[in-house]
């Protein structure tokens, strides 16, 4: 330890410390070795060092093997290498990130469209509305008010509009009126005028039977008869067709179909065929159409059958489909329907038939959001194998 | 089939042929694993994990020493492992302890059963004292001294300068011999270090 004396030898001494490890990996340098050698022969200390390390460079170099306790061979058949995208670790992330991001928008569409919805239901219709919107799921959609003038308001409200349109004149039907499917509501957009109430009351077959369509006099109708503004249009939509009214009673579907081909014939133009699948299903309902007594807007006023009659089309399935009133012939009469559509229409509207852009684009948002979940699943699991 | 030739049907997707290299190099890649993190589970896993990862990745290698690759995959894994490790305490302590009933296998068939029961004890405590280094300086010097890998391919493996891998090295080694002194007692009396004072007296 007598190097400790002076500082040159000091700093020396543990410069020549770092290098032992080195040195005994024999990488050293010649001149460096010379310059250890040449310590550690008057370095008792040093010498220890480098004896105590060679020591255990040897112990570790002694350690056991450690027997594997398995075969590590692989035994996935090697992947065919998958897209870039797939492979790569990063993939993972930014797929989980576009896919919160698409979920995020679809919920804030879906949300704003609703709330638009919502919105102009309040305003327009009494407070009544509202509610029957909440409740209102798209497919659910009872009354369709197809009104060619009226497309604007593409809502789903289903449940809401046939309650609308009875609501005026009698409350009680509405709420049941949800129920019934959309079905026509394609060919009665395509119509044009043509009007699709549900007649809500199941049940009430007497009701359904008794429906005598009541072209004029809105009033007349007492409870059943939607009157709209105006007078004449409103009838079409109230009236439950009486045939269908029977028909209903039996909760057959044929009814619907039946009111489907009329439909079809004096539609020119199938705009949205979503609702029409729905509805036929939905027959049984026995549409407690009491209010019903279908007002035939159309000049051919009170026609028993109305869907046979090709210029006044007034045909109104009770219960289960809505009932859809299509006027073809009768522009002018469909005007006043219009302006009903119109106020209903928010609630009226609440199937998709309509493929307005924002359908378009929740659509297609929603699929997107469905793809990217997929990739984001797949990707995560190849990731994780 | 030579190495090369294994290598090169294994970049063409044979598994056999890789699985052929596995066999080769698994015991060393276990070992590895086992000095490194000082627990049997983990080392199998962090194995298994290597022996994938350098499937998936030989496509991209490209000649040189295929040990010194496969040891570089296989530090980075074990890197990983550590990593992971240290964010949950529990396990750290885990890797403390060391696991005195691994059988070791017989590297040396002329080695008596003392001989053999003296090895175990030592592994043990030597492996105890690596598991008190820094995670850098035992890779290091496992790499080195067990493996025997050059500087070079130490500095490689761990991605660091030649610098840094003498400077863990050495301090590794320090810290073992001062742990293996504490621990005097532990070792068998053949592998016992001469303290500093008994050499001064000397």
């Amino acid at each position: 330890m007598s190097d400790f004396g002076k500082t040159k030898s000091k700093a020396e001494h543990r410069r020549i410390i770092e290098m032992l490890s080195v040195y005994i990996d024999g990488e050293l340098p010649s001149r460096d070795r010379a310059r250890v050698e040449e310590h550690l022969a008057e370095c008792a200390d040093c010498t220890w060092e480098l004896e105590t390390l060679r020591q255990i460079v040897d112990l570790v170099g002694q350690l056991p093997k450690v027997p594997g306790p398995r075969a590590f061979t692989i035994h996935e058949t090697p992947r065919p290498r998958r897209i870039g995208l797939f492979q790569a670790r990063w993939a993972y992330t930014y797929l989980k990130g576009a896919t919160a991001l698409a979920a995020a928008l679809l919920v804030l569409v879906l949300a704003g469209d609703v709330l638009f919805q919502f919105q102009r239901a309040t305003t327009s219709f009494a407070p009544a509305m509202a509610p029957a919107k909440e409740l209102a799921t798209p497919a659910a959609a009872p009354t369709v008010v197809a009104m060619q003038e009226a497309p604007k308001v593409p809502l789903p409200a289903p449940a809401a509009t046939p309650t609308v349109l009875a609501m005026q004149e009698a409350p009680p039907a509405p709420t049941e009126a949800p129920i019934l499917p959309e079905e026509g509501l394609d060919e009665a957009e395509g119509a044009a005028y043509g009007e699709v109430t549900p007649s809500p009351a199941p049940g009430e077959e007497t009701k359904a039977l008794a429906p005598m369509p009541t072209p004029t006099a809105p009033a007349d109708r007492g409870g059943g008869g939607p009157t709209v503004r105006d007078d004449a249009t409103a009838a079409p939509l109230a009236t439950p067709a009486p045939l269908v009214g029977r028909a209903l009673p039996t909760g057959t579907p044929p009814p619907a179909a039946a009111m489907e081909v009329p439909v079809e014939k004096e539609a020119e133009a199938p705009a949205a065929p979503a609702a029409a699948p729905m509805a036929t299903p939905q027959p049984q309902m026995t549409t407690t159409a009491p209010p019903a007594a279908p007002l035939p807007v159309s000049a051919a006023t009170a026609t028993p059958t109305p869907l046979a009659t090709a210029t006044a089309t007034v045909t109104v399935t009770p219960a289960p489909t809505a009932t859809l009133v299509s006027m073809a012939r009768a522009p002018a009469e469909v005007r006043p329907t219009e302006e009903k559509g119109a106020l209903a229409g928010p609630l009226a509207r609440p199937q998709g038939p309509r493929l307005t852009p924002l359908r378009v684009v929740e659509a297609s948002l929603c699929l997107l959001v469905i793809l990217l979940i997929a990739a984001t699943l797949i990707v995560r699991r190849r990731n994780e194998t | 089939m030579d190495e090369r030739a294994l290598i090169a049907a294994a970049q063409r997707g044979k598994v056999p042929a890789f699985n052929q290299l596995v066999l080769t190099y698994q015991s060393m890649v276990y070992n590895l694993a086992y000095r490194i993190l000082g627990d049997a589970d983990a080392a199998a896993d962090a194995s298994q994990d290597t022996f994938l990862s350098a499937f998936r990745a030989i496509k991209k290698f490209r000649g040189g020493s295929f040990k010194a690759w496969l040891l570089r995959i296989a530090t980075n894994t074990c890197y990983d492992r550590l990593r992971y490790k240290q964010r949950r305490p529990t396990s750290s302590l885990e890797a403390l302890l060391v696991e005195p009933d691994h059988p070791s296998s017989f590297t040396d068939p002329t080695e008596g059963p003392e001989d053999y029961t003296l090895r175990q004890e030592l592994g043990q405590v030597i492996q105890a004292g690596l598991n008190t280094l820094p995670s850098d300086q035992r890779i290091a010097l496992v790499l080195s001294d067990v493996q025997g890998l050059s500087y070079q391919e130490i500095a490689e493996a761990t991605r660091s300068s030649l610098g840094t891998v003498k400077s863990r090295l050495s301090r590794g080694r320090a810290k073992l011999r001062d742990y293996l002194l504490e621990q005097g007692e532990l070792l068998p009396a053949r592998y016992r270090l001469r303290s500093r004072e008994s050499a001064a007296s000397r």
